[in-house]
């Protein structure tokens, strides 16, 4: 239908070999809860754990919006250079969302999405990886600041989430649901490629409705979607849904709007951070750890 | 650094409304007092305080991960996190607990040494009862424990919830998808005993048939009073191969094989023949002559499918709960420590020592402050139960923390104010909603409520109803 020429699904396989780190690293693990029938239930817990999440909805003004870009990118580039998961780089965006939602944040305080993003990233990993990192490692030039209060902004941040730092993501979903779909063998190639469209909706403005404002199993399933096949409709997406035992646990309005809001996105790439004008202009020339695939022009920045 | 620039008065807010009692316990992870909360003088606190982690680490995973399933996790048989305090002078976490005066390695510690007499039926299977539906709901949850040992069992002293059983110390519980580390990689000592065999043989995964071992030895342990496998361990880094502790379970349970337990030749140690593991012979004598129990007692029955080798066959808690066992009599019931019926001999279990020359630091010998703030700090109460001196190092219960020792301690008295010790044991056996019987006085709790999905119900039905029918 309408809208979809534009969408090229295989702009979503130029990062997959930046490093040798997929999603599926501790595969083994996941596998541990079995069988599908298992998955039936686990899926069933996480979606029950998402309604007991409040939603995160705010109207925050464009400064933020432009310094949480600018964070988002920053933690793409961080997640290749520390070789973290997929994974991690999404719930560290969630605690930010939630952090900003609260209204704590001033947009005149360019410094403070910086520390949060340094805070909710040391979070996320500690959740997360099984390697913690010293909170020197996620000094850059641009953000840099001292462990001291790098803890005392990860303890702010801790309470403002009320601790509730466990939080569902698509990706505990994502392996079910591709799953739901096809059989074993195109599961390989159809994981990276879901995995970059569910953190390409990280980005977008985070006023009205960012991807983000959906459920987590909703992007999951937009974005397994996405990746099979781009020319749904609401009628024939119906249809796919319906060939899937998850069928029922989804509303598909919801399915299908966050389906035709990917079909609009754009990949995500490592690339330097942009100085904003108040910034240090140099910043683009210095980083030569990063290694950048190519700096194509991001609309959101 | 400290807060306490003149003797105490300059404390932080949050402190204030704690009159501290005594240090309990110290350890790996940090300290345990004792603490009374000055509006609600009955309601003992245990306050955990985390070490600080190190330079450079910010705040500890460790601390994280506990205190965020804490939040998360309501049930009564789960032990309850009350508040978290955060001191911002140094940063420093204290987690505050309710109370519980015993746990099951003193409880039966005090039977073998002092009382010379097995602990009574109802008691056991009361506490084994408790202990499951506590697990169940932590597994509903896609939570395991991974570190139960009697020690970590607390059992309510009196009160109104008293012999209620509480699943303590989650500093090394996680969530099923979180990464998981060998605890060895973790510099974290878990005692082996209560280890599952696939652990012991290299096994990374941890699942929730782990816990289930450690239910079975905690079980047989509650029966006979000795640890079941009391292997001896091999210090060395990193994750040494636990040769005697596997010993110990053949002994008992006669060799694995991988006609019963297919996975079992996957395993690193298996595979590897470790110290030619596999070659070793043992004429097996049986748990039931261990257990002193009939192959044909229920209870026998319960404990073997515990003890299953292979995990996947391994009974769960939920199945476990629905066993005949705790249908027959004497059935389970909400206080384990009193039993319903008339008659039995009731065993007064002594109370933790509390070392009452400290102070929130955990260091200085402080200002006598509970004395002067008028609490009953006896010198030996307890009765008969006076502790004699402890010589088994051993890990303790809220954070794998040693427990004092008795000298220079008082003990600390908590008689019941709260009255009514005894009423509470659901006379008649009447079904009970777990999870939300608990603290309708709890008025500031109310946002960890509803968090995480109430599936300790799941059809669960509450203590096991008394059949209407008699033979």
């Amino acid at each position: 239908m309408e809208g979809t020429s534009t969408f090229s699904l295989t702009r979503f396989l130029v990062q997959e070999n930046e490093n040798g780190l997929s999603e599926d690293d501790d595969e083994d693990e996941v596998n541990e809860r079995g069988s599908c029938v298992d998955n039936e239930e686990m899926v069933r817990t996480l979606m029950d754990q998402e309604n007991n999440v409040e939603s995160i909805h705010s109207h925050v003004d464009d400064s933020i919006n432009v310094a949480r870009s600018e964070a988002i990118q920053w933690i793409i580039n961080m997640r290749s250079l520390l070789g973290l998961r997929y994974y991690t780089a999404y719930l560290c965006v969630m605690y930010i969302d939630r952090f900003i939602s609260k209204g704590l944040v001033s947009s005149d305080k360019q410094w403070a999405i910086k520390l949060l993003s340094v805070a909710c990233l040391s979070l996320a990993v500690k959740m997360k990886e099984r390697e913690p990192r010293l909170l020197s490692s996620y000094s850059t030039e641009k953000y840099n600041f001292n462990n001291n209060v790098i803890q005392r902004m990860e303890l702010l941040v801790l309470t403002t989430l009320d601790w509730k730092i466990r939080l569902v993501t698509p990706f505990d979903f994502i392996d079910c649901f591709i799953s739901c779909f096809s059989n074993v063998s195109p599961k390989r190639q159809l994981m990276p490629l879901t995995t970059q469209i569910v953190i390409a909706a990280t980005r977008g403005k985070f006023t009205n409705m960012s991807i983000m404002e959906y459920r987590s199993s909703t992007i999951a399933m937009a974005a397994t979607l996405t990746v099979m096949d781009q020319q749904l409709t609401k009628e024939s997406l119906e249809i796919k849904l319906k060939t899937a035992w998850v069928n029922q646990l989804f509303d598909h309005e919801d399915v299908y709007a966050c389906y035709k809001r990917m079909l609009e996105l754009e990949p995500v790439q490592v690339k330097p951070e942009l100085a904003t004008s108040s910034e240090d202009p140099h910043v683009g020339t210095k980083r030569k750890r990063l290694m950048f695939n190519e700096t194509e022009k991001n609309p959101n920045l | 650094m400290s807060n306490r620039s003149s003797g105490g008065n300059n404390r932080p807010e949050w402190l204030q409304q704690y009159d501290l009692i005594g240090k309990i316990g110290e350890g790996t992870y940090g300290l345990v007092f004792l603490a009374k909360i000055k509006s609600n003088r009955t309601k003992s606190i245990a306050i955990k305080k985390f070490k600080q982690s190190k330079d450079g680490d910010g705040v500890s995973p460790t601390a994280i991960r506990e205190i965020m399933l804490l939040r998360e996790i309501n049930h009564e048989n789960v032990v309850k996190l009350v508040n978290v305090h955060i001191n911002h002078i140094d940063m420093s976490l204290y987690l505050a607990f309710d109370y519980a005066e015993h746990d099951l390695y003193e409880i039966i510690r005090h039977h073998r040494d002092k009382v010379n007499q097995a602990i009574n039926q109802y008691t056991v299977k009361s506490i084994l009862w408790q202990l499951l539906n506590g697990l169940n709901y932590l597994h509903s949850n896609w939570i395991m424990h991974r570190d139960l040992k009697p020690s970590n069992i607390l059992v309510m002293g009196d009160g109104e919830e008293q012999g209620v059983v509480k699943i303590a110390d989650f500093g090394l519980a996680r969530i099923y998808q979180a990464p998981l580390k060998p605890l060895s990689d973790n510099g974290v000592v878990v005692t082996i005993w209560y280890r599952a065999p696939e652990l012991l043989l290299g096994g990374k995964h941890y699942t929730s048939a782990v816990d289930m071992w450690a239910v079975g030895c905690i079980f047989a342990e509650l029966l006979t009073l000795k640890p079941l496998f009391q292997g001896q361990e091999v210090k060395a880094t990193p994750n040494p191969f636990q040769l005697d502790q596997l010993d110990k379970i053949f002994k008992v349970l006669g060799h694995p094989t991988v006609d019963k337990w297919p996975t079992l030749a996957n395993l690193p140690h298996w595979q590897s023949d470790q110290q030619h593991i596999q070659g070793h012979k043992y004429d097996s004598p049986g748990l039931y002559s261990v257990v002193h129990l009939s192959p044909k007692n229920p209870a026998y029955d319960l404990l073997s499918k515990m003890l299953e080798y292979d995990p996947r066959k391994r009974i769960t808690a939920a199945q476990a709960l629905d066993h005949e066992y705790f249908r027959m009599e004497p059935l389970p019931g909400r206080n384990a420590l009193v039993p319903p019926q008339p008659g039995e001999k009731i065993v007064n279990y002594p109370t933790r020592p509390v070392d009452t020359n400290t102070d929130f630091e955990g260091t200085a010998s402080l200002q006598p402050a509970p004395q002067a703030s008028g609490n009953q700090v006896a010198g030996g109460m307890g009765g008969p139960h006076v502790m004699g001196n402890r010589n088994i190092p051993r890990p303790m219960h809220m954070a794998g923390v040693q427990r004092m020792q008795q000298q220079n301690m008082a003990a600390y008295n908590l008689a019941s104010q709260a009255g009514m010790g005894g009423t509470m044991n659901n006379p008649g056996n009447i079904p009970m909603q777990r999870g939300v019987a608990a603290q309708p006085h709890q008025q500031q709790q109310q946002q960890q409520q509803n968090q995480l999905r109430r599936k300790d119900g799941m059809g669960m039905p509450g203590y096991p109803q008394q059949k209407s029918r008699r033979f």
